[in-house]
């Protein structure tokens, strides 16, 4: 892998990924760039594609483009990685090539995730401020999700969202009893996470935390992505409205491999 | 070329009215995700370079956004 810290050296291997028939799992929009780029941006090319590797701390995030009928070659990596390869049902048939060779490399597939949609729909509620520290949801979150595949924001980034109320908290102080986490987008929203304390479910705390972040977002779109399979929470998105829409993927991870000393 | 571009937003995201709609993307109607498939289908279909530059989700909010992204690729 490669450090990459200038869009100007990045954008042109990226656009060269641009093909017929290329399969990718990396979405990032132009703007998105410089953040990723601070945090540590990495490449690896290989014949038929490209590696992109985004450090998480103790892991890296990596996306890749493979071309039609080129082979992926197992990335370069130090540390544990995980990627997640999505699709739309109906057209996967260049994503199930790609989970087929990743498994063939060693990847471990962990679960499977549905992407659900709740239209925009008026919403209506008094609403509250969260004022929990940023520090700590970010312990709350890391109490409820794995550190690896659970996408948990950096403090820095966690305090920014906090400052601008993209993070719904319940609780005393600093006992927490649920959170729900979001990330705007152009004319919607994702539900990045949400989780209530073991002591406090069953009492309406995700509700809560649901309703205030549909008020905070206006009843905009809304989006998340749930693990396949658990029922509790695809039945309290599908009794709120939340429908599946067509996209799926699959969360694989690897062993890192410390070359430094062969 | 908007005939066509209209078959190729069918053929990846069909039930979509690409005729009438100018807010493919904002409205969900085609997802984000859809882009680069559709990018490389345009590139292939009328021999133009689009860039990840080009990758901004208004560039693809209706058929007439997308056939400027292609008419700007030709005269670039």
């Amino acid at each position: 892998m490669e450090r990459i810290d200038d869009y100007a050296v990045l954008a042109p291997l990226l656009s060269q990924q641009l093909r017929r028939g290329v399969y990718t799992n990396h979405f990032m929009a132009p703007q998105d760039y410089p953040a990723a780029l601070a945090e540590g941006l990495a490449v690896e090319v290989f014949d038929g594609g490209l590696w992109i590797s985004r450090d998480r701390g103790d892991h890296v995030l990596l996306t890749f483009y493979l071309q039609q009928g080129a082979a992926l070659p197992m990335p370069h990596c130090a540390k544990r990685a995980v990627t997640e390869v999505v699709w739309r049902e109906g057209r996967e048939a260049e994503a199930r090539e790609a989970l087929t060779q990743l498994e063939e490399l060693g990847w471990q597939r962990l679960f499977e995730r549905c992407r659900r949609l709740r239209p925009a729909a008026p919403s209506e509620g008094v609403g509250w401020e969260s004022t929990a520290p940023p520090e700590a949801v970010l312990d709350f979150l890391g109490e409820h999700f794995d550190p690896l595949t659970g996408c948990l924001p950096s403090l820095e980034r966690l305090r920014q969202q906090c400052r601008a109320g993209e993070v719904v908290t319940l609780g005393e102080g600093e006992q927490l009893w649920g959170v729900l986490h979001f990330q705007p987008g152009r004319t919607g929203s994702e539900i990045r996470h949400l989780a209530v304390a073991a002591s406090h479910r069953g009492r309406g705390v995700a509700t809560a935390l649901l309703e205030e972040y549909l008020r905070r977002t206006g009843g905009a779109k809304s989006l998340v992505w749930a693990r396949a399979g658990n029922a509790p929470a695809e039945a309290f998105y599908e009794s709120r409205g939340y429908r599946r829409d067509g996209w799926r993927s699959a969360v694989l991870t690897v062993d890192g491999k410390d070359e430094t000393n062969l | 070329m908007r005939e066509t571009v209209i078959a190729i937003l069918s053929e990846i995201c069909p039930g979509v009215d690409f005729d009438k709609e100018t807010a493919l993307i904002d409205d969900g109607l085609v997802d984000s995700l859809d882009i680069v498939t559709i990018v490389t289908e345009l590139m292939s279909t009328f021999d133009v370079e689009i860039t990840v530059d080009d990758l901004q989700p208004e560039n693809f909010n209706s058929v007439d956004a997308i056939v400027a992204l292609i008419e700007a690729a030709r005269n670039s």
